[in-house]
C-alpha cells in the first residue's frame, strides 16, 4: 500500500528517514532501491531516487585507507615509551641512579634542608645582620 | 605502566573500551590496546579531513599524544571512549584548518592514486573523473557535513554513535545527512551545467528544485 504524501508526518521527515535507512542499507550491502521506495508515493520517490544515487557514489568514493605499517608501529613504540617515562615516579628515578649519585643527592638535599631550617629559625633582623657581617668580612 | 601494582592477569584483548581507559590511567599496555583498536579509524578520519598522508600521520600522532596526556581525565559519563577520541581528532583538524587559514585544495592523486597503502577496489575506479570531482565537492562542504559523511561511510558508525561524537540528536543527524546530499547533488548539477557560482548551486540544491536533464553526467 502506497502512503500518500504528508501521511501522518511531514514529507521532509519521511524522506530523511528513508535516506538514512538507505545509507544504513548501503553499508551492509543491501541497498535495494525499489524495496526501500515501495511503500512511498511518486512525489517522494522522485525526490529520493536522485539522492540515493548521490549516496551510493559517496560510498564508492570514500574508501578505507590504511596507514603505513611503519608509521603505526613507530607511533605505538613512541607513545608507550612516553607513557612509561611519564609514569615513572620521582622516587623511581632516584632509585634507578647509581649508588654514588644517590649518596651525593642525599648529602646535597640534607645540606640544603639544614640551610633552610637555619635561616627559618633566625629572626629576620638577625639574619640581615648575619649577612651584613658576612659581606663586611 | 608495565610495572608496579599492575595485575598480571589483565586480559586486554577482551576488555571493553571503558575498562581499558580506566586501566590506561596507570597501565601503559592498556593504552597500547586502545591505540591498536583506534589507530586506523582515527587515521582514516584525519586523512579524509586533510587529504594527504603526510598531514594525516602528523595529526594522528597528535591525537594519540593528546589522548595519552589526558587519559587520566577521561571519565565514562555515557559517552563512548571512541567519541572522546574523535572529538580530540575533530578539534585538532579544526585547528589545523584554522592555522592554514584556507581550504586546502586536495591533490587528486592523494585520494585516487595514493601509494600510501590505500587499497582501492576496482569498482571505485570505474569512473575516476566523477570520483575525483565528488571528493573535491565533499572537501568543499562545511566541516560538520564532511565529518558526518566520513563517520558514516568510512568509519561506518551508527547514527547514534555519530550523534554522540557530533553532540547532536539522531533526528539532527538525519536532517544534516539530507541537507548534505542535497548540497552534493547541487554541486553535481552545477558541474553538469558548467556555469554559476558554488553558493548558488548549493542554494539551488537545498531548495530541492529538480532539474533532471542537468544530471546526465552523474546519472542522476
Amino acid at each position: 500500500m502506497k502512503l500518500p504524501p504528508l501521511f501522518n508526518r511531514p514529507l521532509r521527515d519521511q524522506i530523511q528517514t528513508l535516506l538514512i535507512n538507505h545509507a544504513d542499507a548501503i553499508l551492509i550491502g543491501a541497498a535495494d532501491r525499489e524495496r526501500l521506495l515501495e511503500p512511498y508515493d511518486n512525489v517522494l520517490r522522485e525526490q529520493a531516487e536522485s539522492l540515493f544515487i548521490v549516496a551510493e557514489r559517496i560510498n564508492d568514493a570514500l574508501i578505507e585507507v590504511v596507514p603505513s605499517e611503519q608509521f603505526v608501529t613507530q607511533l605505538r613504540y613512541d607513545l608507550l615509551a612516553t607513557a612509561q617515562a611519564q609514569r615513572e615516579s620521582w622516587l623511581d628515578r632516584i632509585r634507578s641512579l647509581p649508588p654514588r649519585t644517590q649518596l651525593a643527592a642525599g648529602i646535597g638535599g640534607a645540606t640544603l634542608t639544614a640551610g633552610m631550617v637555619l635561616i627559618a629559625t633566625r629572626s629576620m633582623p638577625n639574619a640581615l645582620e648575619y649577612w651584613r657581617n658576612l659581606r663586611d668580612a | 605502566m608495565t610495572g608496579l601494582n599492575i595485575p598480571a592477569d589483565r586480559n586486554y584483548a577482551e576488555a571493553d573500551d571503558v575498562q581499558l581507559a580506566d586501566w590506561a590511567k596507570d597501565d601503559t599496555e592498556a593504552f597500547g590496546e586502545l591505540y591498536t583498536r583506534y589507530i586506523k579509524k582515527i587515521y582514516n578520519y584525519v586523512y579524509y579531513r586533510t587529504g594527504n598522508h603526510h598531514d594525516a600521520e602528523d595529526l594522528t600522532s597528535r591525537v594519540f599524544y593528546r589522548a595519552l596526556a589526558h587519559i587520566t581525565n577521561y571519565q565514562d559519563r555515557g559517552v563512548p571512549f571512541s567519541a572522546w577520541l574523535y572529538r580530540i581528532a575533530h578539534n585538532l583538524v579544526a585547528n589545523w584548518h584554522r592555522d592554514r587559514d584556507r581550504r586546502k585544495i586536495i591533490p587528486l592523486d592523494d585520494y585516487i592514486t595514493s601509494d600510501g597503502g590505500s587499497n582501492i577496489p576496482e569498482s571505485a575506479t570505474e569512473s575516476q573523473e566523477e570520483t575525483e570531482f565528488l571528493l573535491k565537492s565533499i572537501q568543499d562542504l562545511p566541516e560538520d557535513r564532511q565529518q558526518l559523511l566520513i563517520l558514516k561511510f568510512v568509519e561506518r558508525l551508527s547514527n547514534a554513535e555519530i550523534g554522540e561524537i557530533m553532540d547532536r540528536t539522531e533526528g539532527a543527524i538525519k536532517s544534516l545527512y539530507h541537507r548534505t546530499l542535497l548540497s552534493l547533488r547541487g554541486y553535481m548539477d552545477q558541474t553538469n551545467d558548467e556555469s554559476g557560482a558554488s553558493n548558488k548551486g548549493d542554494a539551488q540544491a537545498e531548495s530541492e528544485e529538480e532539474s533532471p536533464p542537468r544530471r546526465r553526467r552523474f546519472g542522476l
